[in-house]
């Protein structure tokens, strides 16, 4: 048989200062096979990626292109081989035009109008729907994402690399996704998919590599390897999925936390959606689920919850009784409500504050930071490590910008500062939004911590599986309107995701009782 | 009354032109992701530079290429320090003004107190006598026209070639033009020294042809006008073109004022473009993107 490797690395290392992204990686890639690539943040991966494509220059390893060792020292270069890459921040222009976009992915000899006939026809083979007369920054996540791959496809790639393609998408858009990338892998492309999402990787993958703290630790066949054998290995160490039996036991209190009573909100600008008539209530050590696709009026929720709008249209908040809607988020904090938005980088944290900044932000009513508007720098110090210390979050040190942690652990420090002020209750927006495994078990683990001492919990997410095992009762947000809150026992993912699709409340409780 | 509205609008394209120059090369620069404050010193290097030139050689037109030059290497210095020894954008672009004018008026001692060369008209007589259209349409020379021509080239350049795509897309997101394989440091220098030029030229005109004289502090403040037209035109070269009319009308008013018997301080006139451009943000700052500055403007970059 002939070698039909595409590109083989071998002992490829790269160094930042005194950490090793990567250390030693050996891997082939073969034509028509999807390899993946798993691994926790911060495992290396990204780096790993880049060195394939040239943004990073290896420091030691050699890189063979169809057997032949090459030097990979720009993307353009890369590109020139035959490298496609899709990375995980998305590398659009948002002020140009889908086709403009795709141009300057091309060799120079490409001129505008041909493009909009070869991105026509490349999104119609694949079902990737672009128009190439649009602007990118209107378009949502999903769509990003098609230009992106077309421009990739438009220059024939032997080697499609995928950086966490799934973690932006609706699981709709991400079956579609998977759809194309076996399509093109039965037409000869090689795909290096690179993901934590472990189901995904087993549904789709033909081989796969695992790699931990920069190493490889493991190469398996995801269909033939069991799921938590390599949800081990990606973290080291032993790990258990989760079960609802094993979690969800303990009472929940009388009093009531939150109601919230017949909310609307108008269309805001920044939102997409409007608020209806939202109905909840959440009690002393319940989980409440709301569960529903991105962009269905979570953020406006999340903003009305946290006081950053007010409520002006009517309807009533009330914390313990006492109305709040028309409090800011100053004051609900101080009064015990605790709120993680799902923007980790800038709005929950600030990229360019070192930890003890960002510890002493939005901590106002942590007792002891402040003596009159005067900080109190030890303190704050104190404050800082405290929480690195209590919820693992792994960092050079306090005074490093919250920029230099990966997602993971700047999600445990952010929900270690709202936990520290001892809240009665927590609005957690998909905390565990794009992290791997390890570090969103831990961020479950304190919330059902949190519960258990009796405090509210609001969770937030996408991920059904989450809710699932974790919440009390879950209802579902679609469109801004709130469905009816259900018993998590006894309500069936498939009843959830038709609510999810809008579906009349009726006729979703009809099939319910079918 | 007719004779007063002809030469009005003859002084209002020519009182234009060197706005047009620096506030078009500007958008190539801030398009490109660079906030090049340096405008001023830029044109006052320009003028002081194409007068010199013209004034020892005799002649315009090497007055005018000196003009370019002088802007550019001004512009390569502050290019040096923006891009590769990455000091701060808005630092290095003030430093450069007040370099500008002060080596401008080292420069200048020399030549204070000559004037300068005449500069023909491009057209021929006959349709210069044509009645109040050959006044107002032909009676300019090149630089004008050439100014006049510049944003729609520009315009064309930046929207219409691959060029002006790489141009605007490394203004967007340096990081993602990086990874698409764009020399990022490069496509800016070149933007930058553009910019510079054109501002060069901007200066030029103004002691080889307007005035036609140095003295110090020629420019007087027509670089920071330009810089404010860059914002008021949304980055969108024709329409500094307007904006440039416009505020170079505003000039000739103030000028004018008394002549026209208008009660208006001076002052007003004066703060005209830059409440103008205030109040263009301000009604346009919710529209859309398009009226927003360029995503990566004043933004260092570096490659890893």
């Amino acid at each position: 048989m002939m070698d039909s490797t595409v590109l083989s690395l071998r002992g490829l290392s790269k160094s930042y200062g005194a950490k090793r992204a990567c250390w030693k990686v050996d891997m082939d890639l073969k034509k028509g096979c999807i390899h993946g690539l798993l691994g926790e943040n911060g495992a290396g991966k990204s780096t790993l990626v880049k060195m394939m494509g040239g943004v990073v220059r290896p420091d030691e390893g050699e890189i063979a292109w169809e057997g032949e060792s090459v030097k990979i020292r720009s993307p353009l270069e890369g590109r020139r081989l035959g490298i496609g890459m899709v990375f995980q921040h998305f590398s659009l222009f948002d002020a140009l035009t889908v086709s403009e976009n795709v141009v300057l992915g091309l060799p120079p000899d490409w001129h505008e109008g041909e493009v909009d006939e070869e991105i026509k026809r490349v999104s119609e083979i694949y079902g990737l729907e672009v128009d190439p007369k649009k602007d990118v920054y209107s378009l949502t996540v999903g769509e990003r994402q098609r230009v992106e791959i077309v421009r990739c496809l438009l220059q024939n790639p032997k080697l499609l690399i995928m950086d966490e393609p799934t973690s932006v998408l609706t699981p709709q858009e991400a079956d579609r996704l998977i759809e194309v990338l076996v399509r093109l892998a039965g037409e000869g492309c090689g795909i290096l998919y690179i993901s934590h999402r472990l189901a995904e990787v087993e549904e789709m993958c033909d081989e796969a590599t695992i790699m931990r703290h920069g190493e490889v630790v493991a190469r398996v066949v995801p269909k033939e390897e069991k799921a938590v054998l390599m949800a081990s290995k990606m973290m080291g160490g032993s790990y258990e999925k989760r079960t609802r039996e094993g979690l969800v036991k303990w009472d929940v209190g009388s009093d009531v936390v939150l109601s919230m009573e017949g909310v609307n909100c108008d269309l805001r600008p920044e939102y997409g959606v409007r608020l209806r008539d939202v109905h909840m209530e959440v009690r002393s050590g319940e989980i409440v689920g709301i569960a529903g696709l991105a962009g269905n009026g979570q953020d406006l929720l999340g903003s009305v919850l946290s006081g950053e709008v007010l409520l002006e249209e009517g309807g009533l908040i009330k914390f313990f009784g006492e109305e709040v809607g028309g409090i800011g988020v100053v004051g609900r904090r101080r009064m015990g409500m605790g709120y993680i938005p799902e923007d980790r980088q800038g709005h929950s944290a600030l990229l360019n504050f070192d930890l003890v900044g960002n510890g002493v932000l939005g901590s106002d009513s942590y007792e002891g930071l402040w003596r009159g508007s005067w900080l109190q720098k030890d303190k704050a110090r104190d404050f800082a490590e405290g929480i690195v210390k209590e919820y693992d979050v792994r960092c050079p040190g306090v005074d490093h910008q919250a920029s230099s942690l990966s997602g993971g652990n700047l999600q445990k420090f952010v929900m270690g500062r709202v936990l520290k002020q001892r809240p009665k209750l927590v609005i957690a927006m998909q905390p565990t939004w794009g992290l791997d495994v390890g570090a969103a078990s831990l961020i479950h683990g304190y919330l059902i911590d949190l519960a258990r001492e009796g405090c509210g919990i609001i969770l937030v997410s996408q991920e059904l599986d989450e809710l699932m095992t974790l919440t009390h009762r879950l209802g579902v947000l679609s469109e801004g309107c709130m469905s009816k809150f259900y018993p998590t026992g006894e309500i069936k993912e498939e009843e959830v995701g038709l609510l999810m699709g809008g579906l009349d409340k009726d006729f979703a409780e009809e099939v319910k009782l079918c | 009354m007719e004779e007063i509205l002809i030469s009005g609008l003859v002084t209002i394209v020519t009182a234009s032109c060197p706005l047009i120059f620096a506030g078009v090369g500007e958008v190539v620069t801030e398009r490109s992701g660079v906030l090049n404050l340096g405008v001023e010193g830029m044109m006052a290097m320009g003028a002081v530079g194409g007068f010199a030139v013209a004034h020892i050689s005799g002649s315009a037109d090497l007055g005018l290429l000196a003009s370019i030059v002088c802007g550019m290497l001004l512009s390569l210095l502050f290019g040096f320090f923006t891009q590769y020894l990455l000091i701060n954008q808005v630092v290095s672009g003030l430093s450069l003004t007040i370099f500008g004018l002060g080596l401008s008026a080292l420069i200048g001692r020399d030549f204070v107190g000559f004037s300068g060369l005449g500069f023909p008209s491009l057209f021929p007589d006959f349709l210069r006598d044509i009645p109040v259209l050959g006044r107002v349409l032909f009676d300019y020379n090149y630089v004008v026209y050439l100014s006049l021509l510049s944003p729609f080239l520009v315009s064309w350049f930046l929207f219409k070639t691959r060029a002006g795509i790489v141009v605007r897309a490394t203004g967007d997101n340096a990081e993602a033009a990086h990874s698409l394989g764009i020399r990022v440091v490069k496509v800016r220098m070149l933007s930058i020294m553009f910019g510079g030029g054109m501002a060069g030229l901007g200066g030029g005109y103004l002691s080889v042809i307007y005035t036609p004289l140095w003295v110090e502090n020629m420019v007087a403040g027509r670089g920071w006008v330009a810089l404010a037209l860059v914002v008021f035109a949304a980055w969108r070269p024709i329409l500094v073109l307007w904006g440039a009319l416009l505020f170079g009308g505003i000039a000739i008013i103030q000028l004018n004022v008394q002549a026209f018997g208008l009660g208006i301080q001076a002052q007003y006139m004066t703060m005209f473009p830059y409440l103008a451009t205030v109040l263009v943000l301000v009604v346009m700052s919710k529209r859309s993107i398009f009226q927003k500055s360029p995503r990566s403007l004043g933004r260092l970059f570096f490659a890893d």
